[in-house]
Formats: C-alpha cells, sequence, structure tokens
C-alpha cells in the first residue's frame, strides 16, 4: 500500500461496554482477517482487525446479567469471589492463544496486539485482566528457554484454556529472589525433589501448571537457582498444598495465594532451560512481562478517565443554594480547572500510551535494550496511570465521584485495583534501582550517539508488523544503552527539516520549539546522570530523581518518534504531540508558556467530544504507513 | 583509589592498557582489581582477586556493569552472564583470555 | 493551657494499637472493617474542649480508624478533620518503620536502603507540614495579615494533597504487604482507604482551586515560630503549589535530620507531630 493510508478508525477508542449502536463504527473484514477486505476496514492492518472482532466480542458480553456486567462484577468484588464467567468467556473467545507464540502454535507474533487485547479487558476490569494475563508469565520461560518439545507441549495446553502460574516470591523475601529458600534436590532414581513455600502469586491455586523459582546450589548465589514446571497433576498427593487465598486491597476476586511443597517429586523434563539457569531467564522474562503490564495500567487509566469525563460532563456543581440557572449551573467539565485537569489526566495518558507502544514494539526491534526500556515502562506507565487516577479523585471525588456518583463503584474499584500493577513483577522503585545502576552505560550510549534508526523507527510505527521477536536477543543488560532517547538529536533535526520545508511555513514552528526544549532537557539529563556515583546498595536518593526525569523524556521522545513515523500530511495535527510534549516539559520542571500549555484544553476536547463510550488513544491518530 | 570517580579510574587504566595488542591473564587481573575497587570505593590492595566478588557487596545485577566495562576496555562483546559463571577475579580473568583468544580466531 | 490532655485521655481509653488483643487495637479493627468480628468494644467518644485541645483528641481517633472517629462538633473550624488526618498518616508512617525495621533485603535491614529512608524523611516532612498549616489553621491564626484566609485556604486545599500524596508514596515502600487486608500490618491499607474518604468523599468540602500562597506563609513570622522552617521547606507537599507532578523528595543533611527525627520520635514513642504526645504504643 503505497498510498497515504485512511486513518485506522476509531479502532482502540471502542469502548467494549458500548451501546450496540456504536457498533455501527466498526465495519471490519472477515474475522479470520483473511480474504479481500472492504469498505473502510481495507484501510486495517490484520492486527487491527483482530483486535477488532475481540473489542467487539469483549462487547457482546458487557451487560447485565453477562459475564462482563458492571454489576455482576461489582459483586464478584464485594464478596472476593473469582470472576469465572469472564475467564472462561475470555477463553471461549481464543484469548489464551495470544499468550502462545507462533512458531509454538500460537497466535502469538506481534506484542503491539498482546498490547491492545489486554488493554481492551482492562478497560471494563483489570482484576479479570490480571487473572487471565497471569498465564504468560507462567509460561514465558518456557518459551525463552524450554527446548521446542516442551514448548509445544506447553502451547497446547495453553490454547486448551490451561492456567498457568508463575511462583517466584517467599513470604519474607519479597522481591530479593536470590534469598529464595525454596530448594530443589536430585532426586535418588532421577527428577527432583521440590521443597518450601512460594506465598503471594497470583493463580496458583487455580493453576494446573506453575512455574517455580527454586535453589539448586545450597550457596545460592547468581547461578545458584533453576526453574520446573511443575504440573500439579503428576505431583504425588499428600507432597502439596495450596494456601490459603490472601484478601487483598484490589483486585478482590484474584486468587492471590501459595502453594507449599514437601518432597514433592518432579520428573527429569520439569526443568526449564539448565542448572543455574533460573535467575537469569526470569531477568529476561521480566523484560517481557514488566513491559506487557503497560497494557494493564492503560486500560485502567482508561477506564478511569472514561468515568472521570463522564460523570464531569453529566454532573453540576451542586453546592447549597445554586438555584437552576446560576452560575454554578454547568456541567463540571465545563469548570476551567476541572476541564484543565481532565486535558492533563489525557495527556499523562498518552505519555503512558507512547511509553508501552514503544516499549512492546522495541521486544522485536530493540530486544537486546530492554533492561533499560522494561525498566522504564514498568517504572513510569503504572506510576503515571496512579498519579492521574490519584488526581482525579481529588479533583472530583467530594463533587460525588467517591460515593453515588459512581455507580457500580467502577471508578473505585480501578483505583484500588490498580495500585497493584505499580508494585507486582518488582515495583516503581525496583525498577528505578535497575534503571540507575544502568546510567553509566546509558549515558555514555548517548553522548557517543549510539542509537540503531532502523530499529527505532520500527518500534515507533504500530500499524506496521514488526520483525519476530527472538528471545536469545534479550541480555540481562543493553551493552549499547537506549535508542529511543540516542535517537532524540536524530528526531528533532527531521522534524527541524520537516519545519523547514512546509507549506505553508510555520504550522510546525511552536512543536518544534517544544521538541528543541525536550531535547536540550535531555541533554542536561544525561550528563547529571553520567555524574551519579554511588557503591552497590547504597544508590543515593537523589538518582532516583534522575530516573523520574529519565521516564520522563522516554515518553515524551517516544510520542515524537511515533508522531514522526504515524504522521505525513502537510497539515498534520499536532495537538496530541504538543499536549505531550507541555506535560513532559512540565513535569521535568522546564519553562512552558501559558499559552502553550492551553494546548491542554484541546485535549480535554478529544476526550470529551469523542463518541460516547470511546477512548483516546495514539493508534487512532497515527497513519499506518507514513514512514 | 578510595574517593576516586569510576569513569575517571577505568579510564586511567584503560588508557595504560592502549597500545598493549595482547592482553594477559596477569594484565587483565590488574585492571579488574582496579576498576572493582573503584566502584567499591576501597582501596585496590585490600581486593583479593581470590575472593567472589559477591562477598564484597556487589550484587548479582551491579556486578553486570563490570561486564560492560569490560566490554568497553577489551573492545569485544560479552555475555554479561560471564561475570556470573566466574565470581571471582581470577576465575574471570582466564575466562576473558579465553574468550578474547576465540574471538580474535 | 495544655492541648493535649483530651487526647492523652483518650489514648490512655482506647490503649496500644499495636497490641493483638486490644479490641480498639489494629487488629481488632481491621477485623471489624473486614466483617470478621463485630466492633464489640464502647463506641468512640470524642471529648469536649477548645478546638485545638479537640484537633489533638480527633487525630488520636484517626490514628486508629478515620472511618469509626465521630465527626467534630458543629462549629468546629473547617480544618479540623484534615488535622486529624495528620493521626492516620501517624499510623501510616510508623507501620511503615515497623515493617521496614524488621525486615531484610539484599543483605541488609531495609531501612537501610537510602531510596526508602528519602521517602521516610519525605512522607514526614509533609507530616510536619500539615500539622503546621491544620493546627495553625484551628487556631484561627492569621499569618499573613494582608492576606485574611490564606492560611485557612492551604489548610483546607493543600493539606489533603499533601497527606494523600504521602500515603500514597509509602504503600509503594510498604509494596506488596501494603496490598493485603490480614495480617500485622494490614492496617496500613485500612488507613489509606478510610482517609481517602475521610478527605476526599462524596460529602466533604470541594477543594478551592484557587493557588495557594504557601511560600509567603512559611516565611511568615507565625509559621516560622512554631515550626522548624528548614525541615518544612523539605517537605514533598510543597510541590503540590507548582505546575509540575514530580514530587522532588528531601535530600542531603535535611534527609538526614528528618529521618534523625522520625526514628527518635518513634523510638521515643511519640507522636510524629509537633506535640511529641506519649504514646501508649510498645515497641
Amino acid at each position: 500500500m503505497t498510498t497515504a493510508a485512511l486513518p485506522t478508525g476509531a479502532v482502540d477508542g471502542q469502548d467494549a461496554g458500548a451501546g450496540a449502536a456504536d457498533g455501527q463504527r466498526v465495519t471490519d473484514g472477515p474475522a479470520d482477517g483473511r480474504g479481500p477486505a472492504t469498505g473502510p476496514a481495507a484501510g486495517q492492518d490484520l492486527p487491527t482487525r483482530s483486535v477488532n472482532a475481540f473489542t467487539r466480542r469483549l462487547r457482546e458480553l458487557t451487560g447485565p446479567a453477562l459475564p462482563f456486567g458492571a454489576e455482576e462484577l461489582a459483586a464478584l468484588d464485594a464478596a472476593d469471589a473469582f470472576p469465572t464467567a469472564a475467564c472462561r468467556a475470555l477463553d471461549e473467545a481464543g484469548l489464551p492463544r495470544s499468550y502462545v507464540p507462533a512458531e509454538h502454535g500460537g497466535d502469538l507474533a506481534d506484542f503491539t496486539v498482546v498490547l491492545r487485547l489486554l488493554r481492551a479487558v482492562s478497560r471494563i476490569d483489570l482484576t479479570v485482566a490480571a487473572a487471565h494475563g497471569k498465564t504468560y508469565l507462567g509460561a514465558v520461560s518456557t518459551w525463552i528457554a524450554g527446548d521446542d518439545e516442551a514448548a509445544r507441549r506447553l502451547g497446547g495446553r495453553i490454547a486448551d484454556g490451561e492456567v498457568v502460574s508463575c511462583a517466584l516470591t517467599e513470604r519474607d523475601h519479597g522481591s530479593d529472589l536470590l534469598s529464595g529458600e525454596v530448594t530443589a534436590r536430585p532426586a535418588p532414581g532421577g527428577g527432583w525433589l521440590l521443597d518450601g513455600e512460594k506465598w503471594l502469586i497470583n493463580n496458583v491455586t487455580r493453576a494446573g501448571l506453575v512455574t517455580v523459582l527454586a535453589r539448586t546450589d545450597e550457596e545460592g548465589g547468581p547461578r545458584g537457582f533453576s526453574l520446573f514446571l511443575v504440573d500439579k497433576a503428576r505431583l504425588e498427593p499428600g507432597t502439596w498444598t495450596s494456601l490459603p487465598k490472601v484478601p487483598t486491597y484490589g483486585i478482590r476476586g484474584a486468587d492471590i495465594s501459595g502453594i507449599s511443597f514437601d518432597a514433592a517429586h518432579l520428573p527429569e523434563d520439569a526443568l526449564i532451560g539448565a542448572v543455574g539457569q533460573g535467575v537469569e531467564i526470569i531477568v529476561k522474562a521480566l523484560h517481557i512481562t514488566r513491559t506487557c503490564c503497560a497494557a494493564m495500567s492503560l486500560g485502567a487509566g482508561d477506564h478511569a478517565l472514561r468515568l472521570a469525563a463522564d460523570f464531569a460532563a453529566t454532573h453540576h456543581d451542586a453546592g447549597p443554594g445554586d438555584a437552576p440557572g446560576s452560575a454554578h449551573d454547568a456541567p463540571l467539565a465545563r469548570q476551567p480547572h476541572i476541564r484543565r485537569e481532565l486535558g492533563e489526566a489525557t495527556a499523562g495518558l498518552l505519555l503512558a500510551e507512547a511509553t508501552g507502544l514503544i516499549a512492546v514494539r522495541s521486544l522485536h526491534s530493540l530486544t537486546g535494550e530492554m533492561s533499560v526500556i522494561s525498566a522504564v515502562a514498568k517504572a513510569y506507565v503504572p506510576a503515571q496511570v496512579d498519579a492521574l487516577v490519584a488526581r482525579l479523585l481529588q479533583l472530583l471525588g467530594p463533587h460525588g465521584l467517591l460515593g453515588p456518583g459512581d455507580p457500580h463503584g467502577q471508578f473505585a474499584k480501578a483505583e484500588r485495583d490498580h495500585r497493584i500493577i505499580g508494585i507486582f513483577d518488582g515495583s516503581s522503585l525496583v525498577n528505578r534501582n535497575a534503571l540507575i545502576e544502568q546510567f553509566p552505560r546509558i549515558a555514555r550510549g548517548y553522548r557517543k550517539g549510539r542509537a540503531d534508526a532502523e530499529a527505532l523507527a520500527e518500534a515507533a510505527s504500530p500499524h506496521t508488523a514488526p520483525r519476530p521477536f527472538r528471545p536469545a536477543g534479550l541480555s540481562l543488560l543493553s551493552t549499547s544503552g537506549c535508542s529511543v532517547l540516542a535517537g532524540l538529536p536524530a528526531a528533532v533535526e527531521a522534524l527541524r527539516a520537516r519545519a523547514a520545508d512546509e507549506v505553508p511555513a510555520r504550522s510546525l514552528a511552536p512543536l518544534l520549539s517544544l521538541a528543541e526544549r525536550l531535547l536540550d532537557a535531555t541533554d542536561r539529563l544525561h550528563e547529571a546522570m553520567a555524574t551519579v556515583r554511588f557503591t552497590p546498595r547504597a544508590v543515593p536518593g537523589e538518582a532516583f530523581d534522575l530516573a523520574e526525569r529519565y521516564e520522563l523524556c522516554f515518553a515524551a521522545a517516544g510520542a515524537l518518534h511515533l508522531w514522526l513515523h504515524g504522521t505525513t500530511t502537510t497539515a498534520a495535527d499536532t495537538t496530541w504531540l504538543r499536549g505531550c510534549l507541555v506535560k513532559a516539559l512540565t513535569d521535568l520542571g522546564e519553562p512552558v508558556t501559558a499559552a502553550e500549555t492551553d494546548v491542554l484544553d484541546e485535549l480535554t476536547d478529544l476526550l470529551l467530544d469523542g463518541p460516547p463510550g470511546t477512548f483516546v488513544s495514539l493508534l487512532d491518530h497515527l497513519e499506518a504507513n507514513a514512514s | 583509589m578510595s574517593g576516586t570517580d569510576i569513569a575517571t579510574a577505568t579510564t586511567d587504566v584503560a588508557d595504560a592498557g592502549l597500545g598493549i595488542d595482547t592482553h594477559t591473564v596477569d594484565s587483565l587481573r590488574t585492571w579488574l582489581v582496579d576498576c572493582v575497587a573503584a566502584h567499591l570505593e576501597r582501596p585496590a590492595d585490600t581486593v583479593d582477586p581470590a575472593v567472589k566478588l559477591s562477598d564484597y557487596g556487589l550484587d548479582s545485577l551491579y556486578v553486570l556493569a563490570v561486564a560492560a566495562e569490560l566490554e568497553d576496555y577489551l573492545d569485544i562483546s560479552l555475555d554479561p552472564t560471564v561475570m556470573w559463571d566466574n565470581p571471582t577475579i581470577d576465575a574471570l580473568s582466564e575466562a576473558l583470555i579465553e574468550e578474547l583468544a576465540v574471538q580474535d580466531a | 493551657m495544655i492541648t493535649t490532655t483530651l487526647a492523652d485521655t483518650v489514648e490512655e481509653t482506647l490503649g496500644d494499637p499495636f497490641d493483638a488483643t486490644n479490641p480498639h487495637g489494629f487488629h481488632a479493627l481491621v477485623d471489624t472493617a473486614e466483617g470478621r468480628r463485630p466492633f464489640d468494644a464502647a463506641p468512640w467518644h470524642l471529648p469536649d474542649g477548645d478546638p485545638e485541645s479537640v484537633l489533638h483528641a480527633l487525630r488520636a481517633l484517626h490514628r486508629r480508624s478515620p472511618a469509626l472517629a465521630p465527626a467534630p462538633p458543629a462549629g468546629a473550624p473547617a480544618a479540623t478533620v484534615v488535622g486529624a488526618s495528620v493521626g492516620a498518616l501517624d499510623s501510616a508512617l510508623r507501620i511503615t518503620l515497623r515493617h521496614l525495621r524488621s525486615r531484610h533485603l539484599y543483605g541488609a535491614p531495609a531501612s537501610d536502603l537510602p531510596a526508602l529512608r528519602t521517602l521516610l524523611a519525605g512522607a514526614y516532612a509533609d507530616l510536619l507540614l500539615c500539622d503546621t498549616l491544620t493546627t495553625l489553621a484551628v487556631r484561627g491564626t492569621e499569618p499573613l495579615p494582608d492576606r485574611p484566609g490564606a492560611l485557612a485556604h492551604a489548610a483546607e486545599a493543600l493539606a489533603p494533597r499533601a497527606l494523600q500524596g504521602a500515603m500514597d508514596r509509602l504503600s509503594v515502600v510498604m509494596g506488596s504487604r501494603f496490598y493485603i487486608r490480614e495480617g500485622a500490618h494490614s492496617s496500613f491499607q485500612r488507613l489509606l482507604y478510610e482517609t481517602q474518604r475521610a478527605l476526599f468523599g462524596a460529602d466533604r468540602p470541594v477543594l478551592d482551586p484557587e493557588p495557594v500562597p504557601l511560600a509567603a506563609l512559611l516565611a511568615a513570622p507565625a509559621v516560622v515560630g512554631s515550626a522548624d522552617p528548614v525541615l518544612l521547606a523539605a517537605a514533598p507537599g510543597l510541590a503540590l503549589t507548582g505546575s509540575s507532578r514530580r514530587v522532588p523528595q528531601p535530600g542531603g543533611a535535611v534527609q538526614e535530620r528528618l529521618y534523625e527525627e522520625l526514628v527518635a520520635r518513634y523510638e521515643a514513642g511519640t507522636t510524629f507531630d509537633h506535640t511529641r504526645r506519649p504514646l501508649p504504643d510498645r515497641p
């Protein structure tokens, strides 16, 4: 397709919960993605069509007495009860196949699709998304290090609906995996004997298969642990016990529990990879799963922002003595400071989306840089969404959003549920620490301009099929640094060239000015990063501030890359990108004028003026064949 | 070398190594002792090449940073897990010489 | 006049919140909130008194449960509920410190990790800031004579966000322990949830969006005379008056001072606020 592509339509903005009339707007090609597509769908790439089909299916499942009904999900949450019907419906819709790589018999060929599917589920209910998506974390170690036969077998079982869990943490050690006390010893006559307790594990009671990290060398250390895929059905009864469900602050229905092993005998082929490889495999697995967590944060952020916007659009300031027709008798969404907050929240979510999109696509093309990119994605995206939800809650809670203005308590539930995303799989603190430990390397790569331009372009073109993901390309440490930021000077140069050529002149000038300030701030940041000195275990608190600034620069640069690769027309829309840059520069503490900041109100219009039940997504503002 | 900044320390050592085409186990050991000492902010003569790096508090992820510096110094590409498979400076020096031989071949 | 006498009485009546057998303690309160047991202790009573004494007595109740604490008496200053929430932050900070001191991570006590100390010091500075703003507001102090109402505005519009922000950051420090609704530290999540509703619930006053002249307030003699301006200036909550959403944490010498003072008050068994009331808590 060489013609300027059609906009992809409000595809990612579709709400599974919207009414049936809204469904008219999606006109997909055949659900199997093959055969001639007609109508507007002709401009849609294959992943978009499959995401569409899935989203449409979700919408059909949303409504009173259906698996995704708001009342039903609220009742399950109140009772700490597992959303069985919703998870079964996702199984029937074929979602598990998306967790299995194509080479092992599944549908997973593009992590962008996984991101969009899990985001769509998370827009309705994060408990369901976390419960269902966990199977990917359970399986990923086998995808990375298991032999082909084991991977194919596992892929088959997942496609058949098997739940797979991953048991890393223990009661007293949290994220400190090297302190783990669960032990696997060679069994007399072959195989392994597993002893000890894993605790606070998602789905470990429901799962038939559990990936377990166990100590295989008494002395421990990074080569002292190995991974095992435990098939509960093959364990001797009495050698293992499920621990009780742990009641949690959010995702209340989820199966958060534990498992205890007592000389449980594992067959030889339970071992994943080689003995001693456990920590290495897990660190690489986390590069993938921490990145994919963005899907859940983005969905929860979409959900909370939509609820807040709808609330503000339909509620009035009901202060005492406010007669109808008085100055206060206008929707909250028209009050200037509330408009501004909604716009800022939208900008924050777009920055988070830019980060998530670039990060999942980097799994394919910038695989060796994931030690940096996954840390940024896991530190920034959940924190950004937590922050915007907190602001909205504080702004609109007293108006009624934290009370009767929140039917079925969906906003309050999203707020509670989402806090887990910033905690599990390594908290923001753990990820910022990982980022800081790479500062010298990142700063050197930036100074030397080490950016893989071709790979970066691929990461920044979400409507194109990425190269296949190669697990062997994952590295514990990025040797080159981070192309997203090392490629920023070239991106600003490209924008400058477009601004110089454009007709009519000067419409890109305001954007260029913001981008130049971003580059300047990024330059200074990397100089500061290069001077941070610390000894092991003594990362100074101040370095965490630099890490936060790094995340902001990454998010803003990601947005710029996406815009450059997804925008061709000369009368290009710069609104969303200016909104992102203004928000990032403001949070960085860089100077931004009041006139520039007004762009946030335009984002509010984007949020409020969209059809009911839709979401703002960059994917709807990027052209498929721009670059 | 306590208090010396790591970049300067390792750059100095790297510069000293320029012009020498052949690394030896001894020269690598010396370089590594200085490098680790700089990270730990302690004198080089208190770093024993036969002691595990983890015993000095260099944890499993932090120690990977040393692999990154080694790559720059030796101008080869290394799997950072070389640091895990060879937990002492002595073992690491031997492994690096083998790796250099392979990559030069 | 001693403004903490009423609060002392409340503490004496309700006993050690960390005592697992205390019907007014954290264990029992979580079990009550979870419906695992009825609230079988005597209902909580807020004694009568002058506004500041009532504030501290209410703080003593909020440090156990904002949801179970009675509303302030009619006519109490508007900043009273916000000021009482300082008690909830006190408990959240105390539970976090207890947790970190008992937990080993990466070969050392978790409380030794500089990043965690920084966050604790920041939460403590926020507590001091909110304590100062709300106490002076309840007293009716006008630190800026040419801007009447400025302090009350700061106490009612800025302090709630500063308090909640500090609780939210502490929840990240608590990590997965924050997320659990049973066991030794589970009152943390309950306090966070109840404080959120006490400050931003549907029946609470809407936050006035007008800018708060915080710098001028903190420089005013009445404020300088009641709290250490160096410590207040390190409060992350100050960032709420700007447009950046990044919240810089205290660093350097002031961070060390904050952390030392926090630990000293913790070990001495006193409140973290300026009154340093003795608490019935056992270590």
